[in-house]
């Protein structure tokens, strides 16, 4: 069933919430009146997101809605177009994963026929989820434990590597908040390493990171060790992750950690990996010879953890992680 | 199966779909009257009548309901 459109009384009422919700936070503010001005219906949806949130919470949110605007630029109102579209594809993979309960694709080979080699689609998907870091509850909430737990553990100074790391956010975070003086980005895509080439230009840390062209999969023995690595939203992307885990353990230096976020329940027309509940996903981390120091179950909106286990509502895992 | 029938059958699964006890059935209800109907729970609901009527509902089907009682409706022409 369609949902009721919003009346224009109902949509004024819930700016003026939104407005003094956000008060005081003018980046999320901001991010939120572009959003709500390219798609008014999302208000609703944006209102209970804020709701949930800690004051904490929606302070992390405010920080990383600054660097994601700077990011977004002049196109600022295109990514937020692009955001609309990325929620439209998702609910398309929502109504087939409801129907199928699976994923729609399960090999590289067919993500990458429909998805990754699709340039105008890729695009629009990677803007699109640059804001779902501050507008969804759940990445938001995956970014403040990034943060937060991080900040205890990791030493200042150190070096980390992430693989995948498409706009950059998360090491231009650990960079600047986890006190990490050097990063190292890896991907199998000259593509998106030009993109996070450019987003941490655009963010004056070009000079704090390099880049490789790496398969995590063809890691050699002896090669070069790194305090944190991270693997945001990857995992569920590879047909072998335990074999990559495995691979790249060796990649951790001594007294160094593993940081993982990835999904449970989450149809996205490029996640071949189907976990459904934290316990999958510690699974998948020992398999492939890790000992998980922290796990913490981000839900969709901030649904209890049952229920949305219960009724397959997406669900993002973030995980501390060391090598057994 | 006559269109109570139908009716009482989608309030069971609206009940179990947005853990609510108790919804008092009314053709014209919508979204906005239900606490826990988004975007979201909306797709398993419609889901959830596919599973219960064994039917498959079109995306242009869905994107027109206005309220339950046209989906009673939509459910009585489906199953002839």
């Amino acid at each position: 069933m369609n949902l009721p459109g919003q009346t224009r009384e109902r949509e004024n009422q819930l700016m003026s919430t939104l407005e003094e919700m956000l008060a005081g936070r003018p980046h999320l503010a901001k991010l939120t009146h572009l959003v709500t001005e390219a798609w008014p219906e999302h208000a609703d949806y944006l209102e209970k997101s804020f709701d949930v949130r800690t004051p904490a919470l929606l302070d992390t949110s405010d920080s990383v809605a600054e660097v994601v605007l700077r990011l977004a630029g002049d196109h600022a109102g295109q990514t937020a177009q692009d955001y609309r579209w990325l929620c439209d594809v998702i609910r398309e993979e929502e109504l087939n994963f409801a129907r199928t309960d699976a994923y729609r694709y399960s090999t590289f080979a067919e993500t990458n026929a429909h998805v990754y080699s699709d340039d105008e689609f890729m695009q629009r998907y990677m803007h699109g989820l640059l804001l779902s870091h501050v507008l969804w509850y759940m990445h938001a909430s995956s970014l403040h434990f990034f943060l937060g737990r991080l900040a205890a553990r990791v030493k200042p100074g150190g070096k980390m590597m992430e693989v995948g790391s498409g706009h950059g956010l998360l090491i231009y975070l650990a960079l600047t908040r986890l006190g990490l003086e050097e990063a190292v980005a890896w991907d199998i895509s000259p593509v998106s390493l030009d993109q996070t080439r450019a987003a941490l230009d655009q963010l004056g840390m070009g000079e704090r990171a390099r880049y490789a062209i790496q398969d995590m999969h063809q890691i050699e023995a002896g090669s070069e060790q790194f305090d944190l690595i991270i693997l945001s939203h990857l995992l569920e992307h590879l047909e072998a992750p335990v074999d990559a885990l495995q691979k790249i353990r060796h990649a951790v230096a001594k007294g160094g950690y593993l940081f993982v976020n990835v999904p449970l329940n989450a149809p996205m027309p490029d996640h071949i990996q189907l976990l459904s509940d934290p316990d999958d996903a510690v699974k998948m981390l020992e398999d492939g010879g890790f000992r998980v120091l922290e796990i913490a179950s981000h839900t969709t909106q901030a649904a209890s953890l049952p229920r949305a286990l219960k009724r397959k509502i997406a669900v993002t895992c973030s995980i501390i992680a060391e090598p057994r | 199966m006559t269109r109570s029938d139908i009716a009482s059958k989608v309030v069971e699964i609206m009940e179990d779909v947005f853990d609510e006890d108790d919804i008092a059935y009314d053709d014209a209800m919508t979204a906005a009257d239900i606490e826990e109907w988004d975007s979201l729970s909306n797709i398993r609901f419609v889901v959830a009548i596919e599973k219960e009527f064994d039917i498959r509902f079109s995306n242009s089907e869905i994107a027109d309901l206005e309220n339950v009682g046209q989906m009673v409706d939509l459910i009585a022409s489906k199953q002839g």
